[in-house]
């Protein structure tokens, strides 16, 4: 009884916590980047379905494959498990299969409304591209929760059954089954794909019931939980600050040439550069959303989308960089040194430039040779320098200001 | 260089901490701030190095209060912490770098002192890395050569002795009396009382906020009425009365 009280508690703070933090990533400067985002991918998408001829191509049964089996990995195991449960709890011993199912029941559904919503997706590729008919469509679905079934229904045996955690038993069941089901499906037919799901589903199920159990391996569901938490603060960290998620220090020494060398008045100069290098935070951060934007801006030939992405993509890596301005908060040799005020947000605005214009170029460059808009191209370097001047001139004071 | 303590009243809340606390360094003198944990003594640091505002009362070095002027105040503090506050991203060098930076420091002068320190302290060899991870003594001895290359008028160090090995401790306690001589005046927290008795030339008892006695060792033994009494038993002895008097 009194597990299942803790697992409640738990779901509660842990659907609290995610609350809490999705008004932080659901901001207005992200629901605006994610709806053209989406706008423009879901474009894309009508776009090439409407090119695919009435003859299946090659490619598109294998396509559908991979994408399945990717669409498979979403949702894993929640058990909330934590690290001093292994001291707390270790009584309770005996109880914990009570728990641990609540865990399973409440991830199953959240899992299997996940592929339901990933496979929506995928309908109309289904429908045009592989011309099936709905009922097949519909099969093919329940196939799909049949294996995302046994997936999460192995995670939980892997508790108890340390041979369900070898890589021989994953391979074949997390990789080979799957493929084998959904191979079945595709190039067969889908009710066979089915079946062979719901065989492997019992040839699992029926195994762990012949097999020895063991005592709950609490290290390894604990390590796990801590994982897919960590999968969570790490994308949410991307938004806002997150306590649990202190990034990675790298020496990366080959770097040590190119960063400002000691020099009198250069203090928040010589500190920032090597904190927004050498801090996974900042640099991997900044590199990452540079990626996508590039990547993004290739494939946009329509002049004022491009032209929107572009500002848009700059104002977000730039408001993304401003926690690097409060990285030393914590730091009381921040309040000693007798440097004045007005010299860190100097160095903070010289940095932030040099790295907004090197987006500016590179996403000028992409621009150009996406849209291919001889004035306009001109115009939109002209907009996007300007957005790079606004951005580390005022804005940037009044966005310090309101922060501290 | 004086470092001027008056009728400070102050916390980290509208309810003080610290009530009318009173006491001067003076040049050349080193002196031992005691007192039990949550006696006030980090409190009275905190607010020496400008973390704190006083509710009441004032703080000079060498009668200017950090109001007054706030660089020329911090420029004259070097700050040792009881925890060792370090950036994870710099290497060793680079601490010291940005220490010469943030203080104005002439270069090639301060790092010939730094080459000294970080021989004594057995660090010269690890310059290029992250003193982040270094274990508690040795990021305790790094935040030392940063604190003493800077040659400031005060230093403020609190603790300095939890987790230094024999020989740092003794090395720590060399340089303090060198940055004596030369005139510096330096406050330190500490409740390794039988080092504090040998070293210290002057001592305030700090007890639930308050300044329970000052003095060098014989005024506090004249006060008590024991000449052999060592530091602990006047302490103790002067906390206990305070108690028995609640």
């Amino acid at each position: 009884m009194k597990m299942i009280k803790i697992w409640e508690m738990r779901l509660k703070r842990y659907q609290k916590m995610l609350l809490h933090y999705s008004k932080f990533v659901l901001n207005d400067h992200f629901v605006i980047a994610l709806l053209f985002f989406v706008g423009g991918a879901g474009l894309t998408y009508s776009n090439f379905l409407r090119t695919l001829p009435h003859t299946l191509l090659w490619w598109e049964k294998p396509l559908v494959l991979v994408i399945l089996m990717l669409f498979l990995q979403a949702g894993s195991l929640t058990s909330l498990l934590q690290e001093p449960d292994t001291v707390f709890l270790l009584p309770q011993e005996y109880n914990l299969p009570t728990y641990l199912k609540k865990g399973a029941t409440h991830s199953i559904i959240i899992a299997e409304f996940l592929q339901v919503f990933l496979l929506l997706l995928l309908f109309p590729l289904l429908l045009r591209g592989l011309h099936w008919d709905r009922l097949e469509v519909t099969a093919l679905v329940i196939m799909q929760l049949f294996l995302k079934y046994s997936n999460v229904d192995l995670e939980v045996a892997a508790a108890y059954y340390p041979k369900f955690d070898s890589w021989l038993f994953k391979i074949w069941y997390c990789v080979g089954g799957p493929v084998l089901a959904i191979f079945l499906a595709l190039y067969a037919n889908v009710y066979f794909g089915l079946g062979a799901a719901v065989f492997f589903l019992i040839i699992q199920i029926v195994s762990e019931r012949r097999s020895v159990r063991y005592v709950f391996r609490w290290n390894k569901m604990i390590q796990r939980e801590k994982n897919r938490m960590m999968r969570w603060y790490r994308f949410i960290n991307l938004f806002t600050d997150v306590p649990q998620v202190s990034g990675k220090v790298r020496r990366l020494k080959y770097f040590d040439k190119f960063l400002p060398q000691p020099k009198q008045g250069n203090t928040f100069y010589f500190l920032y550069w090597r904190t927004f290098l050498r801090k996974s935070d900042f640099s991997s951060l900044y590199l990452r959303l540079t990626f996508l934007g590039t990547f993004i801006l290739l494939f946009i030939p329509n002049y004022w989308l491009s032209f929107t992405c572009l500002l848009l993509f700059q104002y977000l890596i730039g408001f993304q960089m401003i926690p690097l301005y409060f990285a030393f908060e914590g730091n009381v040799f921040m309040y000693l040194y007798p440097i004045e005020e007005a010299e860190r947000l100097f160095a903070f605005r010289k940095i932030l430039r040099k790295l907004l214009f090197l987006n500016c170029v590179i996403f000028n460059l992409c621009a150009v040779y996406a849209t291919e808009n001889g004035w306009g191209n001109l115009l939109l370097l002209a907009f996007s320098i300007l957005e790079v001047f606004v951005f580390t001139g005022n804005y940037l004071t009044k966005r310090l200001r309101e922060n501290t | 260089m004086t470092l001027k303590i008056n009728k400070l009243t102050g916390g980290y809340s509208r309810i003080p901490v610290l009530k009318d606390v009173s006491f001067k360094v003076e040049r050349g003198q080193l002196v031992g701030l005691i007192g039990l944990n949550g006696a006030g003594k980090s409190t009275t640091i905190n607010h020496v190095i400008g973390l704190l505002v006083p509710q009441k009362g004032k703080i000079t070095i060498n009668g200017i209060t950090l109001q007054d002027d706030p660089q020329s105040y911090k420029s004259k503090i070097a700050y040792i912490p009881e925890m060792p506050v370090l950036y994870q991203e710099l290497t060793l060098k680079e601490h010291l770098d940005l220490t010469i930076m943030a203080y104005g420091l002439d270069y090639s002068q301060a790092w010939q002192r730094a080459q000294n320190l970080l021989k004594t302290f057995r660090l010269d060899n690890k310059l290029n890395w992250f003193p982040a991870k270094f274990s508690k003594g040795m990021r305790q001895k790094v935040m030392i050569v940063c604190a003493f290359i800077t040659e400031a008028d005060l230093y403020v160090v609190d603790e300095p002795f939890l987790g230094l090995d024999p020989l740092a401790t003794k090395d720590l306690l060399d340089l303090i009396a060198a940055e004596k001589k030369r005139g510096a005046a330096i406050l330190m927290s500490t409740h390794v009382l039988a080092t504090a008795q040998e070293y210290c030339d002057y001592f305030v008892l700090l007890h639930q906020g308050k300044v329970r006695a000052q003095g060098d060792l014989e005024h506090l033994r004249n006060l008590y009425g024991d000449f052999d009494a060592s530091l602990t038993d006047l302490y103790l002895g002067m906390t206990q009365d305070v108690n028995e008097d609640d």
